[in-house]
């Protein structure tokens, strides 16, 4: 098999590794409205509790995003 | 000169390295430094600014930093929920929280910054694009960790993290012969902390470079695709993108600093009887 085409097989891999990323954003914002709907005034602490939760989760998908440009 | 060359920007994607400026005696200085020597000499002239103008009743600029220094403070306090901790720790993690949010704004915020080109190569960009300053930052946050906790638990007490010995002989002590190879679990899970410790310096770095070079792709992508509404989308996602990650950066070090120093004990203030 000749390199390019070895490469963008490659590439389409990592790309398809980034899909339980999306499903594990959705969950952490699912319970996170969850929550404030059952307790509305932890509402300012629990955003930003959120957005910091997604910011981690987020984090294997960059690893492969940079794997991607690297490749 | 069809169409087209008014509707596209097509330019080259930045590569992962920075590209040298100049040579100093032979020492290569990238274009992530040139912006770095920017950055720091606008928080000096800033800082003398301060403390020239500082005032009883505070102005504009004043009450603009005042907001700013009690956001960090409060955010690290929250997360140390001690006096004692924030005050230790703040100095160094407030200037980081600084120092990466003036770094991913600058590029976004001044227009035109990053187009200035010396002998055919961008004379600025924005220094977390380089993996050269985030894995800096997180080796020099965590080497700073293990130093703290050398100081606080002594250099054995450091060590016995690591090679628990003592949780060894303990088993060994009270379980017999099954002691021996519990306390040979203890001292694997023991040993892999260190390898954790590798992991920490990878993920932080890894993750702040991966958003930062990530937004500067995709906005030259889409500025070679259609160069008048669209890149507006990803300018968005950069500027939500790099407040979150200063966040994420600034409240991870607290956190692994919480983890290596010693809890300050509790004092009972017991309340005077009056008399």
């Amino acid at each position: 098999m000749e390199t390019e085409s070895a490469r963008l097989i490659a590439k389409a891999l990592i790309i398809l590794s980034m899909m339980p990323t999306a499903v594990a954003e959705a969950w952490v914002a699912a319970k996170a409205m969850e929550a404030m709907g059952r307790n509305p005034s932890v509402g300012d602490a629990m955003f930003t509790r959120m957005i910091v939760a997604m910011a981690i989760c987020e984090s294997t998908a960059i690893y492969a995003l940079v794997a991607f440009f690297i490749i | 000169m069809n169409i087209w060359d008014f509707l596209k920007l097509e330019r080259n994607i930045t590569g992962v390295t920075p590209e040298t400026v100049f040579y100093v005696h032979g020492f290569p200085i990238a274009n992530s430094t040139m912006m770095i020597v920017l950055i720091l000499f606008i928080i000096i002239i800033l800082g003398i600014w301060c403390k020239k103008s500082i005032k009883e009743i505070p102005g504009v600029f004043q009450s603009i930093i005042e907001m700013i220094y009690e956001a960090i403070h409060g955010h690290i306090n929250k997360i140390t929920g001690s006096d004692h901790h924030t005050n230790r720790v703040f100095p160094i993690i407030g200037a980081v929280f600084v120092y990466i949010g003036i770094s991913n704004y600058i590029g976004i915020l001044i227009p035109g910054l990053t187009n200035i080109t010396f002998n055919g190569v961008a004379l600025f960009r924005t220094p977390t694009t380089d993996f050269n300053t985030t894995l800096g930052l997180a080796a020099g946050s965590i080497l700073l960790i293990q130093l703290v906790s050398i100081k606080d638990w002594g250099i054995l007490g450091h060590l016995g993290k690591y090679f628990p010995v003592k949780e060894f002989i303990h088993q060994v002590r009270t379980a017999g012969f099954m002691g021996i190879l519990i306390g040979f679990v203890y001292m694997f899970l023991g040993v892999l902390d260190i390898i954790g410790e590798i992991a920490k310096i990878i993920s932080i770095s890894l993750r702040l470079f991966g958003n930062m070079y990530a937004g500067e792709v995709l906005l030259t992508i889409f500025l070679g695709l259609f160069a008048y509404m669209l890149p507006g989308v990803i300018i968005a996602i950069g500027l939500l993108s790099g407040i979150v990650q200063t966040i994420v950066f600034g409240s991870l070090i607290t956190i692994f600093y919480m983890l290596a120093a010693k809890p300050v004990e509790v004092e009972l203030k017991t309340q005077p009887t009056s008399g």
